[in-house]
């Protein structure tokens, strides 16, 4: 034993040298990896255990210098680019809000959207500095916390034209929660896909009482593409063909179900035509779609835009400051708005998945690939909203469009994405160990190693 | 051309890219291997190997992976990425551009063999 000491007391002046705690265990193991061949090659030409050990240790090098090194390259990497987008996106949100206020004299609007800054800030931190490794170690307390929080919500949250408010927002933390849960499942085979389903259903009833079809919708479809990549990446150990109709037999059913549901209701299938031609109904139910297509119909470059008929705006043209938000902008100042706003949140959706994919954890590329997804659709979705096919409700422009509770949700999924950046290619996936009866086999990376218990 | 003025790291980098452009490997493995293909000339020590493997990585030329070696355990092997593929052909040419102009400078003086 006295041997294995001396490396592990070799190992432990390496690290002490290191600062970044987080990297100790990956190099503590490629350490002792390679002490451990190289006193085998040793013993193999013939020197005794102990012998073997000295030298092996002494070829490495100083422990102090060979740490000093490692610490210069293992810093924990603050990803700036995706902190100065975001604060590039709050600013410019900032200013569509003071325009706003003059515009549409709203006095208070400047200061709720600063004020919501902050606590934005404090979430972005709390995530940061949690780590989302975190999320990996209690995925369940992750979930159910979230849905604790979004039930109290919903109990006190005020009902505002027949929906409860701020609790739509709350729906966005549940792609990411559930990347956990699909992390913990992996385990299971096709009864944890089965499994994730259940975790996978409780946010979607909660988005129908809420009721919010957008959100229902983007977190469905954020859950759906998260199991397609873990099944396909084999992560759950199941046929994929197998896997991949266990998931899309049942969504091709709900989907049916819905779309037969959307043409028996005479109302429901009236919306959807009106969204396609609000022209249909312009003073009813496709009113916001005719009006929307108007101002972007006469929206110039740069400039005004024309109207077909002479009317205000500002009194035509309902939720400026949150739904309307980029028809307005295009409308007032022209496409030149639209093309700012974009660019800039194209190259932070752009940023989130060049590095997303460069995770190799299974569990940094479910959560960073959760955001992504939330990102991605809330972006979408107002976007098609705010070009004229009202088909749902948006639900908020991340840092543009007025929404407190939107803005600080959206802060803490960027520094979950930040922590996820910071130290991703350190983490390391536990091992999937399964026992069963006398024969203990391990798999990993895909692998199965079975131990025959010679020892 | 300019010259890596630490021409001993620039050259240890360019060899480790070498054996990895050929096969990917663990660090332990770099070492045999290096020492095996030069007879013994370059001995690099593991507490150099390892804190280039590791920048290497960082500057993304080199991807580093885990598998089960031979011997069953797991061991973290690196895999030369197209970036350090170009890396090495840069280091490549300016070593050679290097070594010519030393041995033409010595006039055949010496008996260099180039590498």
């Amino acid at each position: 034993m006295k041997q294995s000491n001396k490396i592990s007391e070799y190992i432990k002046t390496v690290c002490e040298q290191i600062r970044w705690q987080k990297a100790h265990n990956v190099i503590s193991k490629e350490i002792e990896d390679h002490i451990i061949d190289q006193k085998n090659a040793f013993v193999a030409n013939g020197l005794d255990e102990e012998t073997a050990t000295e030298r092996a240790i002494e070829e490495m090098g100083d422990p102090i210098l060979v740490g000093c090194e490692l610490d210069r390259t293992h810093k924990p990497k603050v990803e700036w680019s995706i902190i100065i987008l975001t604060g590039i996106s709050l600013l410019i949100g900032l200013a569509a809000k003071i325009f706003i206020r003059y515009e549409l004299d709203m006095p208070w609007i400047l200061d709720k959207s600063i004020v919501s800054i902050i606590p934005g800030i404090g979430c972005m931190a709390i995530a940061y500095f949690l780590d989302f490794t975190t999320i990996g170690k209690y995925p369940k307390s992750f979930y159910f916390s979230i849905l604790a929080i979004t039930i109290g919500v919903m109990l006190i949250s005020p009902i505002v034209n027949g929906r409860r408010q701020y609790v739509e927002f709350m729906l966005l933390l549940f792609p990411t929660a559930f990347g956990g849960i699909l992390y913990s499942m992996r385990t299971k085979g096709y009864l944890g896909i089965i499994l994730s389903g259940g975790y996978l259903a409780i946010p979607v009833f909660i988005g129908m009482l809420i009721p919010s079809l957008s959100s229902v919708l983007l977190y469905s479809t954020a859950c759906l593409i998260l199991m397609t990549l873990a099944i396909s990446k084999g992560w759950f150990y199941v046929n994929k063909l197998k896997g991949m109709l266990l998931i899309y037999i049942p969504t091709v059913i709900i989907a049916i179900i819905n779309i037969l549901i959307t043409i028996a209701n005479p109302y429901r299938w009236q919306r959807l035509r009106n969204a396609f031609d609000p022209s249909l109904d312009p003073m009813g139910a496709g009113y916001v779609g005719a009006v929307i297509r108007d101002l972007i119909k006469g929206a110039k470059f740069f400039n005004q835009g024309e109207l077909t008929y002479s009317y205000d705006v500002k009194e035509v043209l309902p939720e400026v400051h949150t739904n309307n938000l980029l028809t307005y902008l295009i409308h007032q100042f022209g496409w030149i708005s639209f093309i700012i706003i974009m660019t800039v949140i194209l190259i932070l959706i752009i940023r989130f998945f060049m590095l997303s994919s460069k995770q190799k954890s299974v569990l940094g590329k479910l959560v960073s690939t959760s955001v992504l997804i939330t990102f991605t659709i809330q972006v979408t979705f107002y976007v098609i909203h705010n070009l004229g096919l009202p088909l749902f409700s948006p639900l908020t422009l991340p840092f543009i469009s007025y929404s407190s509770t939107g803005t600080i949700i959206n802060m803490a999924l960027v520094g979950i994405m930040l922590s996820v950046f910071k130290s991703g290619y350190l983490v390391k996936d536990h091992k999937i160990i399964m026992v069963r009866k006398n024969n203990l086999y391990e798999i990993s990376d895909g692998k199965i190693i079975i131990n025959f218990k010679t020892k | 051309m300019t010259i890596n003025k630490s021409l001993m790291t620039g050259s240890t980098t360019m060899l480790v890219l070498k054996l990895l452009e050929d096969k990917d490997m663990y660090g332990y493995q770099m070492i045999e291997e290096l020492a095996k293909r030069s007879d013994n000339t370059f001995s690099l020590k593991a507490g150099t190997l390892y804190p280039l493997l590791h920048t290497l990585e960082e500057q993304e030329m080199i991807s580093s992976y885990e598998e089960n070696a031979d011997s069953g355990r797991v061991r973290k092997y690196y895999s030369i990425t197209k970036k350090g593929k170009g890396m090495f052909a840069e280091k490549k040419n300016e070593w050679q551009t290097y070594t010519s102009a030393v041995n033409q400078v010595l006039q055949g003086g010496a008996n260099f063999e180039t590498i």
